[in-house]
């Protein structure tokens, strides 16, 4: 290996490989290792650096923590918008149910309303944070004046300029959460739809 | 089938229950409307005139008794049945108007013929010719908050008759207009009434409608006290 990477004798005792995806890590390591045969032992990099692996290990469960956190919040403010839209409305519901609409129709108006809800926000949402994903992926943010010019976890220097990436798989799962969320939520609000009774929202006398 | 009655009600009761106590609404009513009557229901506050037209209207459920539309038992039809028959069969006109406020005139009008399916062009024809019999034309697109009470009420009326129903329920027509208004929608009506052979049912206080109407139904004590025909 230092042959064909053009070290001396005592001049590399290991060499890392760099990938485009830390999670193909093990996979690389695992294919790299059985091609050096014996002589080499190729490892994944939280092998290697296993402080710095529990390091970002602990922030990754604190980050899902918080996720899970902010996505209960949103459903819950996603249920209230739509509960509160039909509350509002329980007057015409008991109009709409008078004049020959069926709860069943309701119901289906309400969840209309859902996917409306959900499309607008994906859409929304998509608008509003384009624009600091690209700059936070493209310059992102140089934490320098933070850390006081190098930032080090577990031996492993860390460029100050923090930048983000959103994996392709994980924006269509927060997507499809929004989506699913939404829809789930508007569930309850739809059903009470239906079950308004004119005789007692519209009050004929 | 001719002479049978479009509204048929048997020794009906219904009976509220308001916390320990029962309030009975109407005690055993019986009562036969005809196609093409115009027809006021009147009778002091609690009398039953109210809860009448709801439970003809499908809105409200008997306690005993039994109600039929052009002979079909309300009892035995399930929620969608009921629904249908609101929608393509029976009229409301409310006191309060309770149109959409979110809707203009053409679209409250439209609505009923919209749950119905009908197509586009039908519906614009047939809406357009109903606010144009309500003295509304030019007022389409005029949301219920930019109309005077009169005008909304005339909407409402649109609306009841826009599925050609068999019989339009009107509770308190003219409770909320004067009466120059009053004279006006009862005129509207009544000449739906002649001209298309739409049965009317109201619920009153008004003098104005008792005199206009060709039976008078007095309702005491949620049963009839009296009923004249004219």
């Amino acid at each position: 290996m230092r042959d064909l990477l053009g070290y001396g004798e005592d001049e590399a005792t290991m060499v890392a490989v760099f990938l485009h995806d830390q999670r193909q890590s093990g996979r690389v390591a695992g294919r790299l290792d059985r091609e050096l045969g014996g002589a080499l032992a190729a490892v994944p990099w939280n092998t290697s650096q296993p402080q710095l692996a529990a390091f970002i290990a602990l922030k990754v469960g604190g980050a899902v923590f918080m996720e899970l956190l902010i996505a209960v919040l949103v459903a819950a403010g996603i249920f209230n918008t739509l509960f509160v839209s039909v509350m509002e409305r329980l007057r015409e519901f008991g109009i709409m149910l008078a004049i020959g609409w069926s709860p069943g129709r309701l119901f289906r108006l309400v969840m209309m309303e859902s996917v409306w809800l959900a499309a607008l926000g994906l859409v929304g949402a998509f608008l509003l944070t384009l624009g600091p994903y690209l700059y936070l992926s493209s310059t992102g943010l140089d934490l320098t004046a933070v850390y006081g010019g190098t930032v080090e976890v577990a031996g492993v220097g860390l460029d100050p300029v923090l930048k983000i990436g959103i994996f392709p798989r994980n924006a269509v799962m927060i997507a499809l959460f929004a989506v699913v969320a939404t829809l789930a939520s508007g569930i309850y609000p739809a059903w009470r739809a239906g079950r308004v009774e004119p005789v007692e929202t519209i009050r004929v006398v | 089938m001719a002479g049978d009655p479009i509204i048929s009600l048997t020794d009906v009761t219904r009976v509220y229950r308001q916390g320990s106590v029962d309030i009975h609404a109407l005690r055993g009513l019986t009562l036969e409307i005809e196609p093409g009557e115009f027809t006021a229901v009147c009778g002091p506050s609690g009398s039953g005139k109210t809860t009448t037209l709801n439970l003809i209207g499908a809105l409200d459920s008997v306690t005993s008794g039994s109600i039929a539309l052009e002979g079909r038992e309300l009892g035995n039809l399930n929620k969608k049945e009921l629904s249908a028959l609101r929608r393509d069969r029976i009229g409301f006109v409310f006191q309060a108007y309770n149109l959409m406020p979110v809707l203009t005139a053409y679209e409250n009008a439209e609505m009923v013929l919209w749950v119905q399916g009908v197509d586009a062009a039908t519906r614009r024809e047939r809406v357009m010719d109903l606010l144009d019999q309500v003295g509304l034309k030019g007022l389409e697109d005029r949301r219920p908050s930019e109309l005077s009470g009169g005008q909304q009420q005339r909407v409402a009326i649109a609306r009841a008759i826009a599925s050609n129903p068999a019989v339009v329920l009107a509770d308190e027509p003219t409770a909320n207009v004067d009466s120059e208004t009053a004279e006006t929608l009862l005129g509207l009506m009544e000449t739906l009434n002649r001209d298309q052979g739409v049965t009317f049912l109201f619920s009153t206080h008004d003098p104005q409608v008792m005199e206009r109407a060709r039976r008078v139904v007095r309702l005491v004590d949620g049963g009839v006290a009296s009923d004249e025909r004219r």
